[in-house]
């Protein structure tokens, strides 16, 4: 074997590993199977929304089947026949309506809508408020309240400002009830009304219709939002397109047909972000993630350890030049270890605590009651350290504040730099007692038991936050009410969950 | 006529020689034993508990062994390390040729410099990876593809293989070039009178020779990659079904207090370590008897 | 012939310089000197592993100073052998034929008579590993002249090998030279070697190169 033959076999063997690492790492998930989406969209938002599943049927060969009415009437139908992938609502209170019902599974804002007085071009009847009209003569068109959205929000917000009755009169003596809010902004067009009450967005496509905007209707700033129906069978598919309609691509279709859309996420086929969790948060967090990575055909690429470890990476990381290495979401063993890079996170939410109890080994034989019994002489104990880890900073913050501190390390005869650490001490009798995390006594139960500890500082609080230079706010946001539904993970495997709905 | 008796001085020379091979039998076969009996105490730890019928067919090995992100990881970390491996002595076959046979400028700082890898905490690497890809240009979007070197590489597979290799190919280089410092140069020399050119005396005379230095080369550097875990989670991530190696799967198992599972995942390192080895050696032996 | 013309050599801790001498083309030269004055650095210089700091090296009419060895036409036999250890007897034999790129033919019929001449025709198939140190000497000597250079640059080759032995390599170096007509320059420290085989004889003496007459 010489020279040649030997890089010969050595590039041969390289191309064929690399072939199979690219076997081994390909996401599983494909572009269209047979069934299209079937699609509820209010009528009123139909110019974006058709545009946009053109677009994304040309670019990734996926029918999408669009069906339009009021949300209301949209609504009803859903209940009926139990059947379709999305809904997308007028304004949120209906998508509210349809969650209470156990319709929907995740909420997706897309832009938002303000309700204004419709007019011919060249207002020929010089309407300037509400109050107009009421003048003689005035025919208006109105968008029915149980029918659509429009219509409801005009009746919320008039009846505020205490004008409801006489304009629901009007509206029914010469005046109009439709069913879609196109169909008001028709009316007007044509000239067979004088006035319609729609969305800001519905009169931006007609050029031959002028906006008044009434100060009663400053407040109201309707959200569209897409609901995905819990009687989807195809989820994926239902949130790729979905995060198509809130991406900005989707924002830029809104824009140009005159809506206000939201900050979007950037558009990715197969997005993938990064999730920085603390290792303890790992048996709680894991099955979670893999679920919501299937469902929504996305990666997230979590990255667990301590988190001194992983708050170091993050000031390491340029976070300003946007590396893929800074998270977007990140998920902290203990609050102390947000605080100190708070400034580049939003929207914390706590989601749940874990209790630091003293494990002993199974049947207690030192009899350990509380911490005192912690510093009796011949005890051996260990903690964490409290620059490495976060129990070592909890526990050191407890025991200072209960005044035992010395008292305790006097005994401690080994200090542990990550919370894993600290059980093995106990189960290889190494120690008498240790400090550490109730859920990770749970996962020895059999060898070691806990003791309660009756101190407020006893805790550890795992808050969820969504970074600010995150590209995926609402993915983010979407896996922190997944997190917040799972109740179930998180106390099995040992935690407090916090967010009881 | 000879006497079969044996003289007293000739006893106690066989008997201190027997000595001496007892006494260096004891002090090395105290470290073989010291791994035995932790290799031991691991399988025992991973048991107990186990009722009889568990014990063959649902101990934590098995229980480990079924999952389908721990079969992931083992298939990963089987390509990673050969690829890591092969990349190794690709680069370490030159540098320990030059470094054994060259006179070149700045040659002591180099040979200095390729200690670090190995001197340096393995972590400290994968920082240092990490900190070099926040860094223009490989924050640049390249023409045509659209996505910059920095998201093809941190958190995905490239990022397992670049952290072994880093730190694998320091101890092949290591290995190259004490090979070559062994092998005579004048075999070279007569090579390039007979005509040859240097990569031709370098090719047909020097690489042959050096044949066993590579196979251990290559295989200190697969040996190492497995084991290589702290960069891989700085700078790889160690996210299930992508960038999980067994290494990294161990101390992400110890950290959420599953110690049977971590045992068993080692044990599982150590069955496929010792394979390799053993299949590479004896394959190589064959080959490399001279 | 060789030829050198004031070549100066620079090796370690000594120096060669206003080196001037020939060797007859044909002729079986001799260089002489004790250990450690330089003949190995002189005998580098002429195959062109070791460049001169002044002067030419002139072989067979052509001047060579500034020639890589492989151009040089130049058969060597340095002081240990130096065999190839992954490679059989022959092997050694065909390899400088191989990278010439001669066809198999052409390459087999020069092996069988390269074995011949120097009687190693059952070691054909042996490793260097094993072989003693005469053995040795033939399958570099077979090496070095296996395609047919002019020249042949020995450097001590006969310092392995025992008393009984080297009466036969007496023999078969003179033969050989003969046979295959090269210009040969052998280097050592023996004297009785340097008289039975020189028919040209030069001494290293105090940093020069001074002719004897045989």
């Amino acid at each position: 074997m010489n020279g040649k033959h030997l890089i010969l076999f050595g590039l041969v063997a390289v191309v064929v590993l690399i072939a199979l690492l690219t076997i081994l790492s390909r996401p599983s998930d494909k572009a269209g199977s047979e069934e299209p989406l079937l699609v509820y969209c209010a009528a009123g938002i139909k110019p974006p929304v058709l545009q946009l599943s053109q677009d994304f049927e040309k670019e990734y060969g996926v029918q999408i089947q669009l069906q339009y009415g009021g949300s209301g009437t949209l609504l009803s139908n859903i209940r009926v026949s139990r059947h379709g992938d999305l809904y997308i609502a007028g304004d949120a209170s209906y998508i509210e309506i349809a969650s209470r019902k156990g319709l929907i599974e995740e909420v997706l804002p897309l832009a938002y809508m303000q309700p204004v007085i419709a007019v011919t071009k060249g207002n020929p009847k010089g309407i300037e408020t509400i109050q107009d009209l009421l003048k003689e003569d005035i025919r208006i068109a109105l968008g029915n309240p149980d029918a659509t959205s429009i219509g409801k929000q005009t009746k919320i917000f008039l009846t505020q400002a205490g004008m409801w009755g006489p304009i629901k009169k009007r509206a029914e003596r010469n005046g109009v009830f439709k069913p879609t809010v196109p169909e008001v902004a028709n009316d007007v067009k044509l000239g067979a009304v004088d006035a319609g009450i729609i969305w800001d967005a519905t009169a931006a496509q007609y050029d031959d219709i002028e906006i008044i905007r009434d100060p009663a209707f400053d407040s109201a700033h309707m959200e569209i939002s897409l609901g995905v129906l819990k009687s989807t069978r195809q989820p994926q598919k239902a949130l790729r397109f979905a995060r198509w309609l809130n991406s900005r691509v989707g924002n830029k279709v809104f824009n140009r047909y005159g809506f206000n859309p939201v900050e979007g996420d950037t558009w990715q086929w197969h997005p993938e972000i990064t999730f920085f969790c603390g290792a303890v948060n790992r048996r709680a967090v894991e099955s979670i993630v893999k679920a919501f990575q299937q469902r929504e055909g996305v990666t997230i690429n979590t990255v667990y350890n301590g988190c001194g470890v992983l708050t170091g990476q993050m000031r390491t990381i340029r976070q300003d030049q946007k590396g893929a290495g800074f998270p977007d979401v990140y998920l902290a063993c203990d609050r102390y270890y947000l605080e100190n890079v708070k400034e580049w996170f939003q929207e914390d939410v706590d989601i749940s605590d874990t209790d630091i109890v003293i494990a002993v080994p199974k049947g207690n034989p030192k009899n350990i009651k509380s911490l005192t019994d912690l510093t009796k002489p011949g005890m051996r104990v260990s903690v964490g350290q409290p620059e490495q880890c976060t129990i070592g900073a909890l526990t050191h913050t407890m025991l200072k504040n209960m005044n035992i501190y010395e008292a305790v390390m006097s005994n401690v005869v080994m200090q542990t730099a990550s919370s894993a650490m600290l059980i093995p001490t106990v189960t290889t009798k190494s120690v008498d007692a240790t400090l550490a995390y109730n859920t990770d006594t749970m996962a020895e139960s059999d060898k070691v038991e806990a003791v309660h500890i009756h101190s407020t500082y006893a805790k550890a609080i795992q808050p969820f936050s969504i970074s600010r230079s995150s590209e995926y706010k609402h993915l983010g946001r979407r896996l922190k009410k997944r997190i917040a539904e799972s109740k179930e993970a998180f106390s099995s495997a040992g935690f407090n969950f916090r967010l009881d709905p | 006529m000879m006497t079969s008796q044996i003289s007293p001085s000739d006893q106690s020379h066989r008997r201190s020689d027997k000595l001496f091979y007892v006494g260096m039998g004891v002090i090395g076969g105290s470290y073989v034993l010291l791994i035995v009996l932790f290799l031991a105490a691991d399988i025992a730890y991973m048991l107990q508990g186990s009722s009889r019928h568990q014990l063959v067919f649902d101990n934590p090995l098995v229980q480990a062994l079924s999952k389908p992100e721990i079969r992931f990881s083992i298939l990963l970390s089987l390509i990673s390390c050969s690829l890591s491996a092969i990349l190794s002595l690709f680069v370490a076959v030159p540098i320990g040729y030059l470094l054994a046979r060259t006179q070149f400028f700045g040659r002591r700082f180099v040979d200095a410099l390729l200690d670090i890898p190995i001197i340096l905490p393995p972590l400290v690497v994968g920082l240092s990876l990490l900190i070099l890809f926040q860094f223009w240009p490989l924050t640049a979007r390249l023409p045509g593809i659209g996505v910059t070197l920095n998201e093809l590489v941190v958190y995905q597979v490239p990022a397992v293989i670049l952290a072994q290799f880093a730190v694998a190919a320091a101890f092949a280089v290591r290995t190259m070039k004490a090979t070559f410092e062994q092998i005579n140069p004048r075999c070279e020399q007569v090579a390039l009178t007979l005509g040859c050119n240097r990569w031709q005396a370098f090719s047909h005379v020097s690489l042959p020779e050096a044949r066993r230095g590579m196979l251990t080369a290559i295989t200190l550097a697969w040996a190492r990659a497995l084991g290589e875990f702290g960069p891989l989670l700085i700078f790889a991530g160690a996210t299930r079904n992508k960038t999980e190696v067994l290494s990294t799967t161990v101390f992400l198992e110890l950290s959420i207090g599953d110690i049977e599972a971590a045992v068993a995942v080692s044990l599982i390192m150590v069955t496929a370590a010792v394979t390799v080895l053993l299949v590479t050696r004896l394959w190589g032996a064959k080959d490399v008897m001279v | 012939m060789i030829e050198l013309v004031n070549v100066c050599a620079r090796s370690g801790h000594f120096s060669l310089c206003d080196v001037s001498f020939q060797v007859r083309t044909g002729h079986y030269g001799v260089l002489m000197g004790r250990t450690g004055c330089g003949k190995t650095t002189l005998l580098e210089t002429v195959a062109g592993l070791k460049p001169v700091t002044s002067g030419q090296i002139i072989l067979s009419g052509r001047d060579v100073t500034h020639f890589g060895p492989a151009q040089r036409g130049i058969g060597y036999v340095p002081q240990d052998g130096a065999l190839f250890s992954t490679m059989s007897v022959r092997e050694h034999l065909s390899f400088a034929l191989k990278i010439r790129r001669e066809s198999s033919e052409t390459i087999q019929k020069r092996v069988i008579k390269l074995a011949k001449m120097l009687d190693i025709e059952s070691l054909l198939d042996r490793r260097p590993l094993g072989l003693s140190g005469g053995e040795r000497q033939r399958v570099a000597l077979g090496r070095a002249l296996s395609f047919r250079p002019r020249i042949l640059l020995l450097d001590e080759p006969l310092s392995a090998v025992d008393e009984d032995t080297r009466e036969e390599m007496y023999e078969l170096l003179r033969r050989v030279q003969a046979e295959t007509r090269t210009t040969a320059l052998h280097v050592t420290h023996n004297s009785a070697e340097a008289q039975r085989l020189g028919q040209s004889l030069f001494v290293i003496r105090d940093g020069k190169v001074i002719k004897e007459e045989s």
